[in-house]
Order: structure tokens, then sequence, then C-alpha cells
């Protein structure tokens, strides 16, 4: 277990400097909210309305009520998403390939612990990490909100808005740690699921600017729980969670497989 | 000349993967033009009756947004976002690659000046940088000729330009960060925070609109739309980014030519 525990001290202040993001990427959203609520929302709802489809797609705002406190949440919630999705690649590839890329990995690989252990104690530190990263994003979106808007409770649509990027970050990190797991030369596994993550914020701007997208679906976890589900009818598809636990087994799978019987670049 | 050389085919196929993406997205948002001028017919002849204050508050002005050097330029926000990223990744990367890979006492320990080795790596991230602005003005360029629509070549060319004083920026706060650190042990968390930071900056600037959190905010540099209508660059902006890259490289410059190395 000192693994575990070594791994948990490495990242706090990894967590720190996100949560100072978080903070600012939510406080502000809400902020701007603020000032459009006061000068009255009809008006903004109209204007959405007619503005075009890719423009509104740029920004997430595609489909949604803006001037409901949960229409604009969901926009925040966009962006959470994506920071969401960055902090748990760089944490599931970083946490297995730091060995090779800091050459610490023939000490801890003569250690009397199983591969599998090893994989084992920094996967669940990671989770650990993933799980406080939606944590402070739950605490400060239930306070701000509750600051801002008394008397709606949305507090069950941002529940379901956690739990769908909690689903999202897990498939993010265990791809993430399967990558690093996987490949020969890991240093890159940060990278290259870097891109990939772009690749998906580019396409599901692209989908909603499109007509007859919905087969880019599946390819892209961001659209695998779409605000207005959330927001209009307060559900989490079912098909598409057992897609999340699909992609997050594979992604462990290629961890625990290939990790304990590749050669480590020492 | 070895260190040029060098220089560029380590980054030579990062450089192309860059380039193809960039110009990939560029090509592709341009083609969505058609697509969104269509259905804003209707929004443009709501809009004249609009009180400006709402439009300021998202951030577009209607004249401007719906001809397609505008809608370039509302584009070019990401393809800036990208294209910054690049900047900062082959600085950080090439400036902080003996650093990184642990080489320095190889590279230092050759028969040439650090003056020489400064200047030789970056003038092969100021070659990398151009070529891919290059490259990614002809496919923007290419994108704008399918559309057939008129558009101004000299807003274009303003546009592009600004696309890579903002490339050099990135570039020379990753060549300070690459000639100052001791420890550098990957360049992705060190890339992602400064460019997302300025992101995030550039994205709250509606919550704070104090003129001169405008100065700290690389992307809010050069006003796209300004630009176009102006037809000239912010002449203290432009001052500003230039000073702000001999300031970064010129102390870079100086550090690395006094500094200690530490050889493991």
């Amino acid at each position: 277990m000192n693994l575990f525990f070594h791994e948990l001290k490495m990242y706090w202040k990894y967590l720190l400097f996100w949560s100072i993001g978080i903070l600012a990427m939510v406080g502000g959203g809400i902020g701007k909210f603020t000032g459009m609520y006061a000068t009255g929302g009809q008006d903004i709802t109209d204007l959405m309305d007619k503005l075009p489809k890719a423009f509104l797609a740029m920004f997430g705002m595609y489909n949604i009520d803006v001037a409901s406190i949960g229409g604009f949440y969901a926009i925040i919630h966009f962006y959470l998403m994506i920071m969401g999705a960055v902090y748990a690649i760089i944490l599931g590839a970083g946490i297995l390939a730091k060995e090779e890329r800091d050459k610490t990995a023939e000490f801890l690989m003569v250690k009397p612990i199983y591969r599998a252990s090893v994989l084992g104690q920094k996967l669940m530190a990671g989770l650990v990490y993933v799980l406080a990263f939606v944590a402070v994003d739950a605490v400060i979106s239930l306070v701000l909100v509750k600051k801002v808007a008394p008397t709606e409770d949305i507090t069950s649509e941002i529940m379901l808005f956690l739990i769908a990027l909690i689903l999202i970050m897990l498939i993010f990190y265990c791809l993430s740690f399967g990558l690093s797991g996987a490949l020969r030369d890991n240093r890159k596994s940060s990278m290259i699921m870097l891109s990939v993550m772009g690749f998906v914020y580019l396409g599901t701007v692209f989908m909603d600017m499109l007509e007859n997208s919905g087969w880019m679906r599946p390819f892209l976890p961001f659209k695998y729980f779409p605000s207005p589900d959330i927001l209009d009818k307060l559900t989490l598809d079912p098909l598409y969670i057992g897609l999340s636990l699909l992609l997050i087994l594979i992604g462990l799978g290629m961890a625990f497989i290939r990790f304990p019987r590749r050669d480590l670049h020492l | 000349m070895n260190i040029f050389t060098f220089e560029i085919k380590s980054n030579l196929k990062s450089t192309l993967i860059w380039m193809i993406v960039l110009c990939f997205v560029a090509f592709m948002f341009l083609q969505i033009f058609p697509i969104f001028y269509e259905s804003s017919a209707s929004l443009i002849e709501m809009l004249q009756n609009y009180p400006k204050e709402v439009l300021i508050a998202l951030d577009f002005d209607p004249d401007q947004f719906f001809t397609i050097l505008g809608f370039y330029s509302f584009i070019a926000v990401y393809i800036q976002l990208m294209a910054a990223f690049q900047g900062i990744i082959v600085g950080l990367g090439t400036m902080g690659r003996e650093t990184r890979t642990h080489t320095s006492e190889f590279l230092m320990t050759k028969p040439v000046t650090r003056p020489m080795i400064f200047a030789m790596k970056v003038a092969s991230i100021f070659t990398i940088l151009a070529v891919t602005n290059l490259v990614l003005l002809i496919a923007t360029i290419l994108g704008l000729s399918v559309i057939n629509e008129p558009y101004s070549m000299s807003g274009l060319l303003l546009v592009s330009l600004s696309t890579f004083i903002l490339q050099l920026i990135f570039a020379s706060i990753g060549i300070f960060c690459g000639a100052t650190f001791r420890k550098l042990r990957s360049i992705a968390p060190v890339s992602l925070s400064v460019v997302f930071g300025f992101f995030v900056l550039n994205m709250l600037k509606g919550v704070f609109d104090d003129p001169w959190i405008r100065y700290f905010s690389p992307f809010q540099f050069f006003d796209k739309f300004k630009i176009i209508s102006t037809q000239t660059f912010e002449p203290v902006f432009l001052l500003w980014s230039l000073a702000l890259i001999v300031l970064l490289v010129g102390s870079s410059f100086i550090i690395f030519v006094r500094k200690d190395i530490h050889a493991l």
C-alpha cells in the first residue's frame, strides 16, 4: 500500500492548481450569468433562438435555454468537461509513464511487489484524484448556484452533470492509463491522448453544426450525455453508460494485460 | 549550422503533423460558412433593432460578423489557440531539449559558443513557425477561394500575420522557460497550463472588463474585427507584442549564456 500513499502525496499540488482553475471557470461563468440574468432573460432566449446553429455549436450552446440557470450551467459544464478530460489525461498517462520518463522504473520494479500490484495502486491513487476533481467541482457549483439563484433548485440536474463528468473523466483516465501501460515508448502517451481529445472536441463542434450527424455520437465522449437530455428529461442514456464502461474496461485491459509482459525502457 | 539542421530534423515530424492539423481545421471550418450564412439572413434583420449592450455581452458585431472574413476572424480564435500551443511546444521543446534529455554535457563541450547555440536554436524555432504559418495562409486562401466570396486580401494577410506574432509570443515564453528551468521532465504540463491559462483569461474578459487586463492576455492583443475594418494593427499592442518577444528572448539569451549547467 506504500505506493498508493506515495502517489497520493505526489499529486496534491496538481489538484490544488486545477481547483483554482475550476473556481475561476465556474466563478467566472456564474458571474457572467448574474449579469445576463439581470438584464432580462426573455430577450436573450429570443436572440439565442435566432442565432445560426454553427455559432451556438462553437460554444456548446446549441439546444439549450440559456436564460435559465440550468441552461447556463450546462454551458459551464461543457467547458468543465474539457478541463476534466485534460486533467484526467495528464493524470492517467503521467502516473504510469513517469517511472520510465524519470528513470525510476528500475528502482520500482525490483521491489518485491507484482507489477499488477503496481498498476492497481497507481490506478487507485489516480482514481482518488479524479473523484476529488469532481468533488471540488460539486462543492463550488452547488455553493455558487445556490448563491446566485436561491429560488430555483437544480441540484438534481447538477448531480446528473457530475455523474456524466465522472464517467467521461474515467473514460479518458483509463484510456490514457492503458495507453501508457501498453506502449513501448510511453512518453508520447499523453500527447497522443491530448490530440485524441482535441479531435473529439472538434468533432463535437462539427456534430452540432451539421445535420444528420448522429453517427458521430459513439465516437465523441463529450456527446454521450448531452445537456438537453439531462436538463429536460433528467436521464443519462443507459446505452452510453454501457459504452463508457466498455471504454473504461478496454483501457484497464490494455494496462493490466500489456504492462506486466512488456519490456520496460530503463 | 549543424545545430540548426539537427533541431529542424528533430521537430520535423511533429511540425508536419501540426501543419496538417491546422490546415485541415482552417479549411473545414471555412466550409461551414455557406451553411452559416444561409441560416442567418433573418437574424441580421432582427439584430438591426437590438440594443448594443446585449451584443457586446455576447461579443460579436453583426456588420462584421456575416462577411466571410468576419467569420474567419471568429473561427481564427480556435486556430490561434492551436497555433499558440504549437508555438510554445516548439519553443520549450527546442530550447529545453538538452535539459530534458540530460544531454547538456554533450552539447556544451562542443567547440561552439553558447551565443551561437542559442542563435541556432532560435533560428530553427523561427523558421519552423514561419513555414507553418505560410502553409496555413495558403490553406486558408484555398479554403476561401472554394467558397468564392469576395474578401480583402490585405485583411486576411494581417490576420494571418497576427497569428504568426501570437505564435512568436508563445514561442518566446517557451524559449524563456526552456532556458530557465533546471528540471524539465515533460513539456505537456507547462505548455498546457500556459496556453489554457491565457485562453481562460481571454474568455473571462467579459467578467473583468478592465482595460489593462488586455495587456496580460496575448489572445486579446489583436482584435481581429478591428484589424479587418481599419486595415492596421493597433500600434500599442503591436509594440507591446514585439517588446514582450524581445524581452523574453533577450533575457533567455543572457540566462542561457551565463547559467550553470546541471549535467544530471
